[in-house]
């Protein structure tokens, strides 16, 4: 099939008015996935309890049976361990269901003892939710405006492809010293073009992670809509009927672990790993304890199966081995969710997220600069552009801010009816917001004033880390606490090029004739009359 | 060359599209969308299982494809001339689909 002019014109004003529809929700989504990416280094950062370096392949019944055997179990409790790793120091014990409140225990990987970790959300807690539901948790419309942006964005991959002539040249094309829309342009294309196949991975696999969600009786057309048969056939999870009689605990979670491991070693050929333990119906005659495979050494997958064994006789309930369509779906959402051991890709994946965010980010520049060649209201140009500042550079700095918040804050804090986790969300919504008046305010000044805001708040925020847990970059390198160093050097990356680009701003302000029509009016208003 | 353009996909020419007709045109491209694809992942689910596929796998089959019928469906809302004859017929795909995956579950056919 010819592409036509007129075909290409359709996808000219598809991909701008799909673009600019979206373009907020998208870069937030994008900005905050490009986090999640270390949610787990970040939450070390922010919770220094956890920056332990110890070797974590010990056994797992002297780590939390313990702690389980201290619990309250009703007949339908839940308990779900996730054995420590090298992103995860601690071991993570959660109890849910059975009609109790949900509970959550950090355990040291060595003695079992319970941390007392900082009291805040964290990464994994704040900007993972953040990405895949906006907080907006009524109804899950969260999770239906992601998933709408999610279409959107395949349709605008796939209309931006169609829309350039010369692809190919678009990778290799920047020219900065043009005029500022056609140097906007060039990078929107090559930001689009570096980072395409993720561009297409994201919003196609994060759509399917949601499935049961966006088409709940679509999927289950072949199971008479019984959701519980759909997630048993596909992924292997399913929850036992309660007998009614009291049970008791396994002796010996490790000797499921151990089991579960010889048959998937002795199955694969490959050195198995167990990503988690869960045990249904914990206090229950008819418990089980289902051990789930982690991904394998050198691929890439959401999970490779589970093994359910009854708690009370030891004997195999159910085998899960995923089947090969569900498997290429399980690849896809592995691959979102860097279900891989790779630390090179992890950081490929960053700067991918990074050159998403520089995409919509551009893209929603050129639009703005292209309405007002056409002639936009004075009025509607300030407010388009205080809403493009805010949602880039604003959420950038409120980012920097919740993360000084939490070096910030005491560990006791707490302040109207808000605990120290929530005051800072808090911060977090307070700052945003208030870069958003600010931008109104300072029009296009407020770019500059928002990198320099942002290159102050991450400098602040290493220092308030050193100050308060005695971790600079040099001893925690040393230390080898990689995911503080890490941090710690992004956020004086993050500095770095924040200030460079308030220079780089600043001195093209200077020379742009808006800007100095607005400082004479300043001047000539600021002369007293004679 | 006849064949050729006869399989052209019917474009806009040189018509400029009103403020409503491009909001008809995203609106049904994205709900239209994404009915036919629930409706294709519906008839997907209920048919491929009675020629032997296990039924996890043809939802998950019908949620792969599906994906790419609704990117392609939105292309072509976006692009053709015709689209009230476009939404008519999406709309009865998106009955046919649903209605024909309902058949199957219920008579077992």
């Amino acid at each position: 099939m010819q592409i036509t002019k007129e075909f290409r014109a359709s996808m000219n004003w598809f991909h701008t008015w799909l673009g600019i529809a979206l373009a907020g929700i998208l870069f937030v989504i994008f900005w905050m996935g490009t986090l999640t990416v270390f949610h787990l280094e970040i939450n070390k950062w922010m919770m220094p309890e956890t920056r332990t370096v110890v070797e974590v392949d010990g056994p797992l019944d002297p780590i939390v049976m313990p702690t389980i055997e201290s619990m309250d179990l009703q007949p339908e409790s839940s308990l779900f361990i996730s054995p420590a790793n090298e992103r995860q120091s601690l071991v993570r014990l959660v109890k849910f269901g059975g009609g109790a409140p949900f509970e959550e225990y950090y355990l040291h990987p060595e003695t079992g003892e319970v941390v007392e970790r900082t009291d805040t959300l964290g990464a994994t807690g704040f900007f993972y939710p953040f990405h895949y539901s906006l907080h907006v948790s009524w109804m899950g419309l969260g999770y239906w405006i992601v998933g709408l942006a999610a279409m959107a964005m395949l349709i605008l991959v796939v209309s931006g492809v169609f829309i350039h002539r010369k692809i190919i040249q678009d990778f290799f094309t920047f020219r900065p010293k043009k005029a500022a829309r056609r140097s906007t342009l060039d990078l929107h294309n090559m930001t689009a073009m570096i980072a395409l196949p993720f561009h297409v991975l994201f919003p196609l696999s994060g759509i399917l992670i949601f499935a049961l969600i966006y088409f709940p009786n679509a999927m289950t057309t072949g199971y008479g809509g019984d959701r519980s048969a759909l997630i048993k056939d596909t992924v292997g999870f399913f929850t036992p009927e309660v007998v009614g009689e009291p049970g008791t605990l396994p002796e010996s979670l490790d000797s499921f672990v151990e089991r579960a491991e010889a048959i998937w070693e002795d199955r694969d050929g490959l050195p198995a790993r167990v990503d988690g333990v869960r045990i249904s119906n914990a206090g229950d005659a008819g418990s089980i304890v289902m051990v789930q495979h982690a991904f394998p050494p050198r691929t890439v997958a959401m999970s490779q199966g589970n093994i359910a064994f009854s708690a009370a006789t030891g004997e195999i309930v159910n085998d899960f081995v995923p089947r090969p369509v569900h498997n290429t779906s399980a690849w896809l959402e592995g691959a979102h969710f860097i279900r891989f051991d790779s630390w090179a890709v992890r950081w490929l994946f960053f700067f991918g997220g990074l050159a998403g965010s520089a995409m919509i980010a551009t893209g929603m520049l050129f639009w703005m600069r292209a309405r007002i060649r056409k002639g936009m209201e004075p009025v509607s140009v300030r407010v388009v552009r205080a809403l493009t500042i805010g949602t880039t550079t604003g959420i950038m700095v409120s980012s920097a801010v919740f993360l000084l918040a939490n070096r910030a804050l005491a560990p006791d804090a707490a302040a109207l009816g808000l605990t120290r986790a929530y005051l800072e969300v808090l911060a977090f919504f307070a700052v945003w917001i208030a870069m958003f008046i600010h931008a109104g305010v300072r029009d296009k000044r407020a770019w500059v004033d928002q990198c320099w805001a942002m290159a102050g708040v991450c400098v602040l925020a290493v220092a308030l880390n050193w100050a308060t847990t005695g971790g600079h970059v040099i001893n925690t390198l040393v230390e080898g606490q990689w995911a503080v160093t890490g941090v710690d050097l992004t956020l004086l990356a993050a500095a770095a090029c924040a200030v460079y680009a308030a220079l780089h701003l600043r001195s093209v302000q200077a020379n742009d004739p808006e800007m100095i029509r607005a400082r004479r009016e300043t001047s000539a208003s600021e002369v007293p009359a004679e | 060359m006849a064949i050729a353009d006869s399989m052209k996909l019917p474009t806009l020419g040189e018509k400029t599209l009103s403020a409503w007709d491009r909001t008809f045109r995203v609106t049904l491209a994205l709900v239209g969308g994404y009915l036919l694809t629930a409706g294709y992942i519906s008839f997907t689910s209920a048919g491929l299982p009675k020629l032997g596929m296990n039924a996890g796998e043809a939802a998950f089959f019908g949620l792969l494809t599906g994906l790419l019928i609704f990117v392609g469906f939105a292309v072509w809302v976006a692009a053709t001339k015709f689209i009230a004859r476009m939404a008519i017929a999406s709309v009865l795909a998106i009955v046919l689909l649903n209605y024909t995956a309902s058949l199957i579950v219920a008579t077992g056919v």
